[in-house]
């Protein structure tokens, strides 16, 4: 948490330069399929929403949730009632798209990773804190939602949006139709919100969780759609083949003594990875609400496994990798070394993917979250980036 | 402590009730009006060749764009025309038979007959003689003009709350409003209720302004005008006038709020003008003087300032492109602009929220005859207090076979939005079944219609500014000054006539002399 209130300062001065102003000189990276381009003229070139149209952020969206929410739209469950103006402008348009336009649309939205979004409203974060205890079960301590749960991620979307979601759920306009049951639920949620000022510090607060910047919300096999239908700059070959990796000497531990790395390689330096809940209805940081090791391990590979395919890179294309592992009570306070192992063979050192990076493996004292055992950090080549 | 209500005062009074001829007449008089009318704003003049070597790029082919081109190219300076959608020309939409409307969710194509007077104007539909500045363009690019029937005393006045929900002509309903109001006035001077500042001289000419102003009669009394038109007769049978509407029922019905005055609102007054064959001439006047390159279904992705100029990156064909110039002139709508990835100072970008994006919804439908004109109205508008709004007979095509007349224009947010959420269907028999209530049988001589709901419509998104008074204190100048030195906004967004091309035109004049003053002193750096 104090590291989340770090987090929260840090964005409220980001968030106060506005959406894209300041000195940020990147040009755009985005580019919508041709028919696509019908997303982009409200949700914005980059889909990071645009209030003056009551456009959402879909950025850092999960493909499920963008499926469902189109099919919401589409069958009527949504953008029906009176009182959702900006929900009846969204149905027709979800309504003209054919099934395979729908489909390049969601693969589209979902290949966008999450951006911070700035801060528009205030409210009293330490208030928001207690009530988003309720909301954190299924949406996630960070808000980063829960595909099991059809839960969506929260941090990432903008405030206004929450906050008139919320407003929504409350008055019963959303969450009422027929069908909706994950809308009822939430609805149910949202009545438990006793005033509009309630509403405020809950979205103040989520406002201070840390959305996973950059970290792609879909599928390594959408990604790979996305990319033959060039919505990232099409990788133009790979340049794995061009990184040495010297094996380790006389042994079969499956990372490498060291890998080389040419100087015009381009390099993702991947911050460190932490796990997300196993079972987010267990009691907070419990065992059962993160799981053990090795299924801590298995979620913190896999999510950076779909990070750097959101960035045109992979597991494949991993040259340096640290990880940091916490003591548990069955090895004495030990680290669990071998269940991390058994997480890290299925994703390294096999048949399909037998790259092997060079690796440290260090215990420390604790991590940002009670009951966190595993935190990893990766370097990684981008491939087709040869200057 | 309040003044008398002085001779000055009445005279002042009489001129603002009575139109501004009386007042203009006495100031010609007296020598205050000149002769030749001064422009509102300046016409640019940007001199030859001091654009040589500069670079520009025009975001969005509308008319304010389109300006822009035209002058600068002009002056010299290397011109690109960045456009999003397919076609050029903004809002200015004409559409004919087989064109595509481009509305999010609800495409529609229309499928008026192949003719030459079937088309139908989706945003601007006339032009006020004193918008001189547009005017001007049509005569220098050689866009035929033929007037536009605003007011037309023929036309209807239907309020279901009043004269029994039936439709009364404009004509009998302003006759008869000014002669109860002329009779009153004259009671009230009878009764010696301004003795004070009137002599008995004054008193007389006013009872005698009050007789011509309602028609009364010899006793100042209002008993029916022809100016509502006769009952019957009055050309070889004796004319019998009629009789004189319920006043009580006058003051129930809503026209008289602002309706009836609506042809003396400053740009609705006429004459008016419209561009024969269609107000989309006008941007074809432009692409066929505009030599530089115009670039259609190019949609910009960013706009970045950058200290020695500005780079736009927008697609084409799927693939990024990037555009470097020293200048930025940009008529994308402002709500739009936020969901492009810019540098915009953050001033800026937080004076464009607010100002809110307007919201329009028209409707054209092909009548298989022009029924409008067996009930004596040719062109003008009939104006009802139901859900359409208005109903806009064709000025041109007189006579003719067909005819594509404007079946609903909504104003207010609330109705635009109810009519937005319609499907094209529902729009369609949401507007036929209020015309009905006017013209009887109106249903069976629709053919076909296009809608058109501007805050829907793609890269659009709205329409017509709304400015607050606090939002123009407070930000419209900001958002006029050149961002960065380099990036004007422009449009009729960023006038004080939001939803007229003039003010789309007086805007780009006013950036563009703005760059030009820079040019000139060489600052190119703020």
């Amino acid at each position: 948490m104090i590291r989340n209130k770090l987090h929260w300062l840090l964005l409220a001065v980001a968030g106060s330069h506005g959406a894209h102003a300041g000195a940020d000189p990147a040009p755009v990276r985005v580019t919508a399929p041709e028919t696509l381009t019908y997303c982009t003229v409200c949700h914005g070139v980059e889909l990071t929403g645009n209030a003056a149209v009551d456009a959402p952020s879909l950025a850092g969206l999960p493909d499920w949730y963008l499926e469902r929410q189109m099919r919401a739209f589409r069958e009527g469950w949504r953008g029906t009632h009176a009182d959702d103006p900006s929900g009846m402008e969204m149905r027709p348009q979800a309504q003209v798209l054919t099934a395979d336009q729908l489909q390049a649309a969601i693969r589209f939205a979902a290949s966008i990773p999450a951006r911070t979004a700035p801060v528009t409203l205030t409210g009293d974060v330490r208030r928001g804190e207690a009530l988003y205890d309720s909301c954190a079960a299924c949406h996630g301590t960070r808000g980063e939602g829960n595909a099991a749960l059809l839960a969506p991620p929260l941090a990432p979307q903008s405030d206004w949006y929450l906050a008139r979601q919320l407003e929504r759920f409350r008055a019963g306009v959303r969450g009422s139709a027929p069908g909706d049951e994950q809308g009822a639920l939430m609805r149910a949620s949202a009545a438990t919100l006793p005033d509009d000022q309630a509403i405020r510090d809950v979205v103040a607060y989520v406002k201070t969780l840390q959305p996973n910047e950059g970290e792609p919300s879909m599928n390594k096999a959408a990604v790979v759609t996305a990319l033959t239908l060039g919505i990232a700059t099409a990788a133009t070959g790979t340049v794995s083949a061009d990184v040495i990796r010297h094996p380790l000497p006389d042994s079969d531990f499956p990372i490498a003594q060291a890998v080389e790395v040419p100087a015009d390689v381009t390099l993702l330096y991947h911050s460190g990875t932490t796990p997300s809940p196993a079972d987010p209805k267990a009691p907070r940081f419990s065992e059962e609400f993160w799981g053990d090791t090795e299924a801590q391990a298995n979620s913190v590979l896999s999510k950076i496994e779909q990070s750097l395919a959101a960035k045109g890179s992979s597991l494949a294309d991993v040259v340096k990798m640290v990880v940091f592992l916490v003591g548990v009570p069955e090895k004495h306070g030990a680290m669990d070394f071998d269940g991390f192992m058994r997480a890290y063979t299925r994703y390294f050192g096999t048949e399909e993917q037998p790259n092997l990076p060079a690796r440290s493996a260090v215990q420390v004292a604790g991590l940002a979250a009670p009951g966190m055992l595993v935190e990893v950090e990766v370097v990684a080549v981008r491939p087709g980036t040869r200057s | 402590m309040p003044k008398p209500f002085s001779r000055r005062d009445f005279l002042n009074w009489v001129g603002a009730a009575g139109g501004s001829a009386a007042v203009y007449q006495a100031s010609l008089a007296l020598g205050l009006i000149p002769t030749r009318a001064e422009a509102h704003t300046p016409r640019v003049s940007l001199p030859p060749a001091s654009g040589a070597g500069r670079r520009v790029v025009v975001l969005g082919a509308g008319i304010s764009g389109l300006v822009c081109a035209y002058e600068l190219e002009r002056a010299g300076y290397a011109v690109t025309v960045l456009e999003a959608a397919r076609r050029v020309g903004g809002r200015n939409l004409t559409v004919r038979s087989g064109d595509v409307i481009d509305e999010m969710g609800n495409p529609q194509v229309c499928r008026f007959d192949d003719h030459p007077d079937l088309y139908f104007n989706c945003g601007p539909a006339r032009i006020p003689a004193h918008h001189s500045h547009l005017l001007n363009y049509c005569r220098e690019l050689g866009v035929a003009l033929e007037v536009f029937v605003n007011v037309n005393y023929h036309a209807w006045v239907h309020d279901s709350g009043a004269f029994g929900g039936k439709p009364v002509r404009l004509r009998q309903y302003m006759a008869d409003a000014r002669g109860f109001m002329a009779e009153l006035l004259s009671k009230a001077v009878n009764r010696q209720a301004f003795d004070a500042p009137f002599d008995a001289n004054d008193a007389e000419r006013l009872m005698a302004f009050l007789r011509a102003y309602g028609d009364l009669d010899e006793n100042n009394l209002y008993r029916g005008s022809a100016r509502a038109g006769y009952a019957s007769g009055g050309m070889v049978e004796a004319p019998q006038l009629r009789q004189p509407l319920d006043f009580r029922e006058i003051l129930r019905s809503d026209f008289w709020q602002y309706r009836m005055h609506w042809g003396e609102s400053e740009d609705q007054a006429a004459p008016l003008m419209q561009a024969v064959g269609g107000n989309d001439r006008i941007v074809e006047g432009f692409v066929r003087h505009i030599r530089s390159p115009i670039l259609i279904h190019a949609p910009v992705q960013s706009i970045l300032l950058r200290g020695d100029g500005v780079e736009v990156v927008y697609t084409r064909e799927g693939q990024l492109q990037s555009l470097r110039a020293d200048y930025c002139f940009n008529c994308i709508p402002k709500h739009l602009l936020h969901g492009i990835r810019n540098n915009l100072p953050r001033e800026y970008l937080a004076a464009m929220t607010h100002v809110q994006r307007g919201k329009l919804f028209k409707i054209g439908l092909q009548m298989k005859e022009r029924f409008w004109e067996r009930e004596n109205i040719y062109g003008g508008i009939t104006w009802t207090e139901a859900d359409i709004g208005q109903l806009w007979y064709p000025s041109h095509g007189t006579h003719g076979a067909k005819g594509v007349m404007l079946g609903a224009y909504v104003f207010g947010d609330d109705g635009n939005d109810r009519f937005a959420r319609m499907s094209p269907a529902q729009r369609m028999e949401t507007a036929i079944r209020s015309g009905e209530r006017i013209h009887p049988g109106y249903r069976d001589y629709v053919e076909n219609g296009v809608s058109i709901a501007w805050h829907r419509m793609n890269h659009h998104m709205g329409c017509s500014d709304h400015w607050t008074e606090e939002a123009r204190r407070l930000y419209y100048r900001t958002l006029q000054q050149p961002a960065g030195g380099r990036h004007w906004l422009i449009g009729d967004q960023v006038s004080y006539h939001p939803g007229w091309q003039e003010g789309a035109v007086s805007s780009a004049f006013h950036a563009m002399a703005d760059l030009n003053r820079r040019v000139q002193s060489g600052a190119q750096q703020v």
